[in-house]
């Protein structure tokens, strides 16, 4: 289905909602959702931020109380929120290519379960590794051949610490983060064998790596396919998927800038961050 | 008789048939964090003994569906998650790993929002929590909770029937490296004392006059790999009573 027509729906849904109110009544009276027809007319509505979700309790910004799944902490820095995910809809996420052996290693623990229960549902057995203990977390990669990497930069580089080679020859490594330093990844894996998903503990996956500007060392980004997102201002996203809390409109603090170089991925949005 | 070391070797056995059969999902990792200068076990088990439909939990489990799981390494969090959201039929559990990191003055804040209904975890564990949480009626909900790893203390004890003086409290005896040894706690038992689990074979070896002796357990890891006499490190007897075993953790 297009993506359009998703969206569409998504805010038909979220306005006729008997389970919260949430978004009706942040969109107020500024449109009509049923006006929303084109991508320049979504951004006519207010956006919402962190701190929208700081400020509501889960049980406030729940559209889909019923179904089997994690609900986690988020930490802004002095405060927490809660968000919930459902394994009917967190399946659909877009986390990156998994090797046969996974290594699932966040510094947040929370995004660490997250990911695993992701695993299970692509019929992957995940090791999940213990942040604060790498030198044991080390053996556990070793022990289990894992052939790929799923985290961010932080647990990745206190693995290659410990040991150059804890991973099989050939490894995939997948970094999912709000941002990326290309040199301080390029130290210890090969860019053609690494993806980079932009992504936020609140809103799960947006965005992957251009596999072809990455070769080039150029850091450019393709909306997925579950994910509107506006550029040329701080990146706001919108989630097409069924979330128990929907993210509409989420403006991050990431600026970002459209790119018109062209690749080879037949995708029609390109961005970068600047 | 099996140690740690032969018990670690064992586990990646597994490891090849998962290889080849392809099926992942079948197989699940169970890791210990090794203390007290001993390597840390990694093991790859066939799923199959330890994620049956059977919950192992008493009824008083029965209706909760909000659970918070406190403490232990990751991977002891994520199988409990796994059980309760994989492999225990089609009840909608929610489920809140609390980590290190959130344990702090916002627990109560977190606490009112997800409206916890059972708890998992070390009594140490959910202790600390619980020390964060100064108005009880973010606790009323709790109808159930479950302790492993550790024995619970007096001083424990207290705080929970003073924060949480509705719910019951039950006790299981399983370890990081083997699972589960013992079954769903018992009435008629008191907390040190629990029934075998039965898809492990307990045994009591070098046992004294009182009986009391080393803890050995026997179980199949996977359809072809069975473990003998693995050593755990606890000591315990036989009760004669009704309820027929007893154990003393050191
Ligand atoms: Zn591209
Ligand atoms: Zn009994």
């Amino acid at each position: 289905m297009q993506k359009i027509i998703r969206l569409q729906n998504l805010l038909t849904f979220v306005t006729e909602s008997s389970h919260s109110s949430f978004y009706k009544k942040h969109f107020g009276t500024s449109m009509n959702h049923k006006e929303v027809r084109t991508y320049e007319d979504l951004a006519l509505l207010p956006s919402i931020s962190k701190n929208d979700l700081l400020q509501t309790p889960l049980s406030d910004r729940l559209y889909i109380p019923t179904g089997r799944g994690l609900v986690k902490v988020v930490d802004s820095g002095t405060h927490s929120f809660l968000i919930k995910r459902v394994l009917s809809e967190l399946r659909e996420e877009q986390f990156g290519n998994l090797g046969e052996r996974p290594t699932v290693l966040f510094s947040n623990g929370h995004e660490s379960l997250e990911k695993s229960l992701w695993c299970y549902e692509q019929n992957t057995l995940p090791m999940i590794g213990e942040s604060t203990n790498i030198p044991i977390t080390e053996y556990f990669v070793h022990r289990y051949e894992s052939d790929s990497f799923l985290g961010d930069i932080k647990t990745l580089e206190s693995i290659f610490e410990q040991s150059k080679d804890a991973f099989l020859p050939g490894s995939q490594f997948t970094l999912c983060e709000g941002g990326f330093d290309l040199v301080r990844i390029k130290k210890h894996v090969p860019l053609d064998s690494t993806t980079l998903i932009l992504s936020f503990p609140e809103v799960g996956a947006c965005a992957h790596s251009c596999p072809y500007h990455l070769k080039n060392n150029r850091l450019v980004f393709h909306p997925d396919k579950n994910s509107i997102i506006e550029h040329d201002t701080n990146l706001t996203v919108t989630k097409l998927i069924a979330m128990p809390t929907p993210i509409i409109r989420y403006i991050t603090d990431v600026p970002s800038k459209t790119e018109e170089y062209s690749c080879d991925c037949k995708e029609e949005v390109s961005f970068s961050l600047t | 008789m099996t140690d740690k070391e032969k018990l670690d070797s064992y586990g990646l056995k597994p490891l090849e048939d998962m290889k080849k059969s392809g099926c992942s999902k079948d197989y699940m990792i169970r890791v210990s964090s090794g203390t007290s200068g001993k390597k840390p076990v990694f093991m790859i088990q066939n799923k199959s003994r330890d994620l049956g439909k059977e919950p192992l939990f008493s009824n008083q489990f029965k209706d909760v569906r909000r659970i918070v799981f406190f403490g232990g390494m990751l991977n002891a969090r994520l199988s409990s998650a796994a059980r309760f959201l994989f492999y225990l039929g089609e009840d909608e559990y929610t489920i809140l790993a609390v980590d290190n990191v959130d344990m702090n003055s916002s627990l109560e804040g977190l606490f009112r929002d997800f409206k916890p209904e059972g708890f998992i975890g070390f009594p140490s564990f959910i202790a600390r929590a619980l020390s964060f949480v100064n108005d009880k009626r973010v606790l009323e909900h709790v109808k159930a909770v479950r302790f492993s790893g550790e024995m619970i203390s007096d001083a424990q004890k207290e705080l929970f029937h003073d924060k949480i003086p509705q719910a019951t409290l039950e006790n299981i005896y399983a370890s990081a490296e083997v699972g589960y040894m013992s079954g769903v706690s018992c009435s008629h038992l008191k907390e040190s004392q629990y029934h075998p689990y039965e898809r492990v074979n307990i045994e009591i070896i070098n046992q004294d006059e009182d009986g009391v002796g080393d803890l050995v357990v026997s179980y199949n890891l996977s359809p072809s790999i069975y473990i003998n006499q693995y050593v755990t490190g606890d000591t315990a007897r036989f009760l004669k009573s009704p309820c027929v075993w007893r154990h003393h953790n050191i």
